[in-house]
């Protein structure tokens, strides 16, 4: 699609969906031991390099298999792309580091995406799931139950009627068609003082969590190619005569070497905030600032999967978002009164149509005729085509 | 294969990204960003003379983006009636592809006929503008306006205030015209004041006889492949046999002052048609304003 923002991921369907391959790549990785002890062991120590090539090899291949699960199979489609309005909430950005070994004992220092919640429109902080829905969040009926109890929730939830948030709340719920995989949901939660549980509430709040995706794990997989092609190499050259084994220990540290400079760098190819619009920083809620500070209002529209990778916090995202445009700002102390500027509640139907015809492939096509190649004003740069443009219509044909 | 070109991309671009990491170019904040090649910002706009005028270009000031109705009739700002009510009608474009802007808030106000002059509301509507060349946009805002009890010439400003803007500087247009038949001379007046500077301000102005060209058709743009056209940033000048005096023809305008300039424009013998005569004021700083006299000759 034009002008989407980069995407390193897919998603798998429900009936695809394998967990984390934490069980094979031991395998490979004990199997690459064996083989790499063992050789060392076969040839009496006499060659080392061939026998720790071997081993790093299959290093790579355990982590290019946890790469490529991580990028292609982690998310679970729920049901192609969606969008969200609200209102910014907690920031979560990359954490660049220089130290290789942080890189490598933390591995989401090596995913890059930039995340953020979204709260929800007409929503406030506190706001919250009731026990008795996340207590039964994954039966068939939860749901529809949650909606009959609606009136009688606030104020763990606002007082607007269901019909009216029934399809963003929706959107942040367990839904049917992954229920018989058997995994967990624990939702977003507030930060304090509004992560408190309120009687009858849960740690669930009206957030949808949302990620601009940075190529980090992408770089780490073409890294571990790159390395994985050295180590082969240095197997191989080792049995040239004479300058063989030379040559291989010299592939192998300098295989390692890249490893050593490439993952810090994989650390700092960070995603972050849309410049435009948002001048490369987002105007968060948070309940310690002035209550006059501003906070910006968002709609994004991104693809809705569940991430079975955030342990104790599983949810439905919008990852990775396709784009995002500030549609106002409000101040923290209006967002925690749930004071929502008026009129926005038709918005987020108003964007979903304008973008569907954007989004269309004819828009582009329409877009590139002569007569909309201007760039200044039309009535300038621009030419007549078969239909000018027209003097508006009177004021008695449209309503004034 | 494809997929072969792409690792070989892919590991030559991660490679370059290491290297000039590790030489020290840290990737720059506009790279971390999302942004190239996403643009996710509307552009809405009008004909914007403040901003042309910064690229250099000539204007009008005879806005071709606001327009006047009295019931269902177009008419001429110059020719408006006291105590009356018209409907101000603003035609509002938007510059970006991919971005509409929904609840566009568009401030409608009038001004007294001259430049630098006090501005009053008239009031505030929202529409909603569709991106590029797409149903929706052009957006037309209409609002509803009862002329003042004293009867006099008027300019009308509207600006546009969308909740995010990729150019905020061509959000505000304005029509400023005035018509009189070709006496000898024709004679205008209008004001010139100074609402907006703490410290006196010294006007002097320039006059040109720019108007918006007419536009070409699109059919031969398409057979030669070409842009639609380039504009010229030069204005024609007063042409041969016609003078233009104005009265005082600079002068320093006081803190919250007003002053009237006279404008007489005597035409060519035989002269008929309309001839547009653009007035615009400056100061050491910048733009004051302009207007647009019209020279009629039937």
């Amino acid at each position: 699609m034009p002008n989407w923002y980069p995407s390193w991921t897919k998603c798998s369907q429900p009936s695809d969906f394998r967990g984390a391959p934490w069980g094979g790549v031991a395998a490979i990785a004990i199997l690459g031991a064996l083989m790499g002890g063992g050789w060392i062991l076969l040839t009496a120590g006499a060659s080392i390099a061939p026998g720790v090539a071997l081993f790093l090899a299959t290093l790579c291949i355990s982590g290019i298999n946890f790469c490529n699960w991580w990028l292609n199979v982690r998310l679970i489609c729920l049901g192609g792309d969606r969008s969200a309005i609200g209102a910014i909430y907690h920031l979560e950005p990359p954490e660049p580091t220089d130290n290789p070994y942080t890189a490598f004992a933390n591995v989401s220092d090596l995913d890059t995406d930039y995340s953020f919640n979204l709260l929800l429109y007409q929503f406030v902080p506190k706001n919250q799931l009731p026990a008795s829905f996340v207590n039964n969040q994954w039966s068939a009926s939860a749901f529809a139950q949650l909606g009959a109890d609606w009136p009688t929730l606030p104020p763990l939830v606002p007082g607007v009627p269901f019909a009216e948030v029934s399809d963003q709340v929706n959107q942040i719920l367990p839904q049917q068609s992954m229920a018989s995989l058997g995994l967990g949901f624990g939702g977003q939660g507030a930060e304090s003082p509004d992560n408190a549980v309120l009687p009858g509430g849960s740690n669930q709040h009206f957030l949808m969590h949302c990620e601009i995706e940075g190529p980090g794990m992408h770089d780490l997989l073409v890294l571990l190619a790159v390395l994985l092609g050295v180590f082969i190499a240095a197997v191989f050259v080792w049995a040239i005569p004479v300058v063989g084994p030379i040559l291989s220990a010299i592939l192998i540290i300098l295989a390692l070497l890249a490893l050593l400079i490439g993952a810090p760098a994989i650390t700092h190819d960070v995603a972050s905030p849309p410049n435009d619009g948002f001048g490369g920083t987002f105007n968060s809620y948070d309940p310690t600032k002035n209550p006059k500070d501003p906070v910006d209002l968002a709609y994004v529209f991104g693809r809705w999967v569940y991430d079975s990778l955030h342990t104790n916090e599983e949810s439905n995202e919008l990852h990775p978002v396709h784009y995002m445009i500030k549609i106002g700002q409000t101040t923290q102390g209006d967002l925690g009164a749930g004071n929502w500027p008026p009129g926005f509640g038709v918005i987020q139907l108003k964007y979903d149509a304008q973008f569907g015809v954007i989004n269309s492939p004819t828009t582009i096509e329409i877009q590139a005729q002569p007569q909309n190649r201007w760039t200044l004003h039309p009535l300038l740069d621009g030419c007549i085509s078969e239909t000018p443009y027209p003097d508006p219509p009177p004021p008695g044909t449209v309503l004034v | 294969m494809s997929k072969l070109h792409k690792l070989f991309c892919d590991i030559c671009a991660l490679l370059a990204y290491v290297l000039r990491f590790t030489l020290g170019e840290k990737k720059p904040d506009h790279r971390n960003c999302v942004c190239p090649p996403a643009l996710k910002q509307p552009d809405p706009f009008l004909y914007s003379q403040q901003y042309l005028l910064s690229l250099g270009l000539p204007v009008t000031w005879d806005n071709p983006d606001i327009y006047i109705y009295q019931g269902n009739t177009l008419v001429d700002p110059h020719n408006l009636e006291a105590n009356t009510d018209y409907t101000v009608v603003a035609r509002i474009w938007n510059n970006s592809p991919d971005v509409p802007v929904i609840n566009l808030k568009v401030y409608f106000s009038y001004l007294s006929f001259g430049m630098g002059t006090q501005s009053n509301p008239i009031g505030v509507t929202t529409v909603d503008l569709a991106a590029k060349g797409l149903p929706g946009c052009p957006a037309l805002a209409y609002m509803k306006w009862t002329t003042p009890s004293t009867l006099g010439h008027y300019c009308l400003q509207v600006l546009l205030e969308p909740p995010d803007d990729s150019n905020w500087l061509n959000n505000l247009g304005q029509r400023n015209t005035d018509v009189t038949q070709a006496h000898s001379p024709a004679l205008f007046t209008f004001a010139v004041g100074n609402h907006v500077s703490p410290r006196p301000r010294r006007v002097t102005f320039e006059v040109d006889c720019y108007a918006i060209p007419p536009l070409l058709p699109c059919a031969p743009v398409i057979e030669a492949r070409a842009s639609p056209r380039s504009i010229s940033k030069i204005a024609p000048p007063v042409p041969a046999g016609w003078s233009v005096a104005l009265i005082p023809s600079a002068l320093t305008l006081a803190p919250g002052q007003e002053h009237e300039v006279k404008a007489e424009i005597t035409p060519p013998a035989g002269f008929k048609g309309v001839a547009p005569f653009n007035v615009t004021a400056r100061d050491d700083i910048g733009l004051v304003g302009g207007v647009t006299l019209l020279v009629e000759a039937v």
